[in-house]
């Protein structure tokens, strides 16, 4: 009688294992996204130490469109590319030539000419996030509203 | 003598004796005689046909044809002829008197002549008519092939073609013809009355005349009633501008009676602080339109500063228009203008939708079902600055119902909270959207699915997609657009798919193929998605939320029955864009005349975003010429730009074209890949490479004028 019965509910589970199918109908809309390789890649970050040299809010042709800074370090002088966002709004900030700064960003090639991409830039006490994990730009305002932003990805 | 010698040398001699006549019997007995002469007179280098007859020439060796004085007497086609065959004669081209001698061939002692006198050409006589006619009225820049024939004219010189009033009146390929041959007459870009002439170019007092009355594309008094229009943008500090409304317009008195707009810009001008103009009274403008349906249109808002916009007419219920001019606040922004039909229409049954907001790196679309205050049931998808969630539900979406075409709509994506848009109508299934919470910057559009059933067949057929947004800078510049095609094979993957895709970093992606490894998928609310290969060469771009719309709805031109059916798309993954997908039609035609327009982004001599709105016309098989009003913003305004470009085919991917096209003569070109989705429709992207275009990014449209 056991035997029977586990029978039974073998089949009652495959039975609700097939009909399970049609209930979720929706499903049919799945689809595995196809994952490529983060443009900002945040296990490639390095830290430069060094003396801001000039801002440029406008640069040449041929570059990242928004600002940069050019930093004095040990190992030269580095174009680091910051956007126009920090600037704005009543929290903008501003550099002065000779100030120092730590930048923890990457380096990467746009246009044949060497550019790091800062991510959070020190100044004395204060950090400022310059872009997010990803590589976009962070605007002032949308800290609020990304906040709750979970970095847990969706499955279609 | 021997008798019998005798008789065999007769016997032998008569035979020869005959035989050495030839079998033409005797050459003293052949005669000749001209059967159809020539006339008296014939005017210098006409023509005419005549004839001789031999006789008695067994060997029927013909007729030999010459003439006196030599050299200077005319000539003969052909100079032999058998007996009684036609030769043409052609008088020389001076004037005097000739004698026309036929010779026997056998017995060239034997001739006969006539004499011609050869006069010159009575140019009185002379005659011109136009036999192939233009039609009564034509379209500017449009073409019609007219022929003329010139009679009485020996010397065939011809017909010249030439137009009033002179430099207005079109052009003629080639100018000049043969007496019957067809020339194309292309009609001016301006409108009015056109006089064709057709002249004798041997006596120019001969002339024969054609009206044709060049009517515009539009005119004023056409685009009359309430528009709904957007412009989508980037100001002068780089950052969103958009602009939401609808406007009263009396073009016949070319005047701007009222309206409504929502815009917003975000940081130009100190603070860097968001400037939001809500429910914006507009109190009144103007309207101009130009034959060739490029035209100007200014609005007054009651708080934002007045706005100019240029415009090109596709026809009287869909026009697209740029944004030109230097307020405080402006920017380039590009868009369309759409006859609104049913103002207080609000979204209701299934819809598909598609935000970006670029600020905040953010895009939303999906598909959802209203009961017309609230959105019952959905499926949505966003990506926040590369973080994608999928497959969500807008629960607690609600709207209100428009007043005077405007309602509000606020949605939520429990990735972000509310936001807050307003809406316009344009009719019962499209809806322009923009963000009015001043927290998220967003614009898009809601798109009606009417009542048909989607499932994977729905992309079984050809379509051809456009997509643009914003990347992480690095790769590029922080903004993409792309353009492409593919079809489906109905159930998960792609037969076909080519795309052009364009970071602005000098090296696109072009003609890259979308088929292999990549999959999709549809459900029968009309929420689906592609997938590209993993393997595919596309420059990061990788998936898409797709979103179909009614199979009956033109999503680019809303008010037109044809070209219905598609999707509203969203770019999924570490870049993040809005686009549309249409269908592509079968063996489709670029000819006659286009609105065009573009949005972009250029750095090859200063940054700068720009806008561009004009008209061209296609000459079907390899050049557009037209005009544009080009804003580079941060530059320059530039009306009425000189555009010239060539276009060809690509050989291997039906309905991929690519463009090279100049502005105002410039020496470096711009480089364009067309996707032709129907005759009225090309999509494109600019796809510069570092020669002349690092930073270089636009995408656009043309539209076939009607």
């Amino acid at each position: 009688m056991r035997k029977i019965a586990g029978v039974l509910c073998l089949l009652m589970t495959l039975a609700i294992s097939l009909l399970a199918g049609p209930m979720y109908a929706d499903e049919s809309a799945a689809l595995k996204r196809t994952v490529t390789a983060p443009k900002y890649d945040v296990s490639k970050e390095v830290i430069l130490e060094g003396t801001v040299q000039d801002v440029v809010m406008r640069p040449a042709a041929g570059s990242i469109m928004g600002a940069h800074l050019i930093v004095a370090t040990a190992q030269g002088a580095v174009d680091a590319h910051l956007g126009n966002l920090i600037f704005s709004g009543k929290d903008g900030v501003s550099f002065s030539s000779g100030q120092s700064v730590k930048l923890t960003g990457i380096m990467t090639t746009f246009n044949q000419k060497s550019v790091f991409l800062v991510r959070t830039i020190e100044t004395g006490s204060s950090t400022i996030t310059v872009r997010n994990d990803h590589g976009f730009l962070v605007y002032p305002g949308a800290k609020a509203r990304l906040a709750a932003v979970s970095s847990t990805e969706g499955a279609r | 003598m021997n008798y019998k010698s005798l008789l065999v040398g007769i016997a032998i001699g008569i035979p020869m004796l005959i035989a050495g006549c030839g079998g033409g019997g005797n050459l003293k007995n052949i005669s000749i005689a001209i059967t159809t002469a020539p006339p008296a007179s014939l005017q210098v280098n006409q023509t005419a046909s005549i004839a001789a007859t031999v006789t008695m020439d067994s060997s029927n060796s013909g007729v030999d044809w010459s003439c006196t004085p030599t050299g200077t007497c005319g000539t003969f086609a052909p100079t032999h002829t058998a007996s009684g065959a036609t030769t043409v004669y052609t008088a020389p081209a001076t004037a005097g008197p000739v004698s026309i001698i036929a010779a026997s061939t056998k017995n060239s002692s034997k001739t006969a002549s006539a004499s011609v006198t050869i006069n010159n050409i009575n140019l009185n006589n002379i005659s011109i008519a136009i036999t192939t006619a233009p039609p009564a009225s034509l379209e500017v820049n449009q073409s019609a092939s007219i022929a003329a024939t010139v009679m009485m004219d020996s010397s065939n010189s011809g017909v010249d073609w030439s137009c009033t009033p002179t430099g207005t009146c079109g052009t003629f390929v080639p100018a000049h013809t043969a007496s019957g041959g067809t020339t194309i007459y292309t009609a001016p870009r301006t409108a009015g009355p056109v006089m064709i002439i057709a002249t004798s170019t041997a006596n120019s007092s001969k002339t024969a005349s054609a009206s044709v009355t060049i009517n515009a594309v539009a005119t004023a008094s056409d685009i009359t009633g309430t528009y709904t229009f957007f412009a989508n943008g980037t100001n002068t500090d780089q950052s969103p501008y958009s602009v939401v409304g609808s406007v009263v317009i009396n073009g016949g008195a070319g005047t701007v009676a009222s309206g409504e707009q929502d815009l917003f810009s975000v940081g130009p001008g100190p603070g860097f602080v968001p400037t939001l103009f809500l429910q914006d009274t507009i109190t009144d403008g103007t309207i101009t339109v130009g034959a060739d349906g490029r035209g100007t249109l200014t609005l007054t808002p009651t708080s934002a500063p007045a706005e100019t916009f240029s415009f090109t007419v596709v026809n009287n219920k869909h026009i697209l228009i740029t944004e030109f001019d230097s307020n405080v606040i402006s920017a380039t922004a590009s868009g369309s203008m759409d006859l609104q039909t049913v103002p207080a229409s609000v979204p209701t049954n299934g819809n598909a939708f598609a935000v970006l907001d670029a600020l905040n790196s953010l895009v939303i679309g999906g598909v959802f079902t209203s009961n017309g205050t609230t959105i019952t049931t959905s499926q949505a998808d966003d990506d926040i600055a590369s973080t994608v969630h999928t497959n969500f539900a807008l629960t607690g979406s609600t709207f209100t119902a428009p007043t005077g075409g405007r309602g509000t709509i606020t949605l939520v994506d429990p990735n972000l909270g509310p936001s807050v848009f307003a809406y316009y109508v344009v009719g019962p299934e499209v809806f322009r959207v923009i963000e009015t919470d001043g927290v998220g910057f967003a614009a898009g559009s809601i798109y009606g699915q009417g009542t048909a059933a989607f499932s994977t067949a729905s992309l079984s057929s050809k379509f051809v997609f456009d997509v643009s947004g914003v990347e992480p800078p690095g790769t590029g510049i922080g903004i993409y657009s792309a353009a492409g095609q593919f079809a489906g094979n109905g159930t998960s993957g792609f037969t076909s798919g080519v795309a052009d895709i364009n970071l602005g970093d000098g090296t696109p992606k072009l003609a890259v193929s979308l088929t292999t490894g990549t999959t999709y998928t549809m459900a029968a609310d009309g929420y689906g998605g592609i997938a590209l290969g993993a393997t595919l060469n596309t420059d990061g771009l990788a998936n898409f939320g797709v979103y179909m719309v009614d199979p009956t709805l033109n999503i680019a031109d809303p008010n037109n029955a044809s070209g219905g059916g598609g999707a509203a798309m969203v770019d999924l993954d570490n870049d993040l864009g809005i686009g549309i997908v249409v269908p592509q039609a079968t063996s489709p035609t670029f000819t006659g005349n286009y609105a065009f327009n573009e949005e972009g982004h250029i750095s090859t001599a200063q940054f700068t975003y720009y806008g561009f709105v004009g008209q061209v016309v296609s000459d079907g098989t390899s050049k557009v010429t037209g005009f544009a009003d080009l804003n580079e913003r941060q530059i320059a305004l530039i009306p009425s730009a000189t555009l010239a470009g060539t276009y060809a085919p690509d050989g291997t991917n039906a309905g991929r074209s690519t463009m090279q096209f100049t502005i105002n003569g410039a020496a470096t070109p711009n480089n364009l890949t067309l996707y032709q989705a129907s005759s009225g429709l090309v999509l494109h992207v600019d796809v510069d490479s570092t020669s002349n275009g690092v930073g270089t990014i636009g995408f656009g449209v043309f539209e076939q004028q009607q």
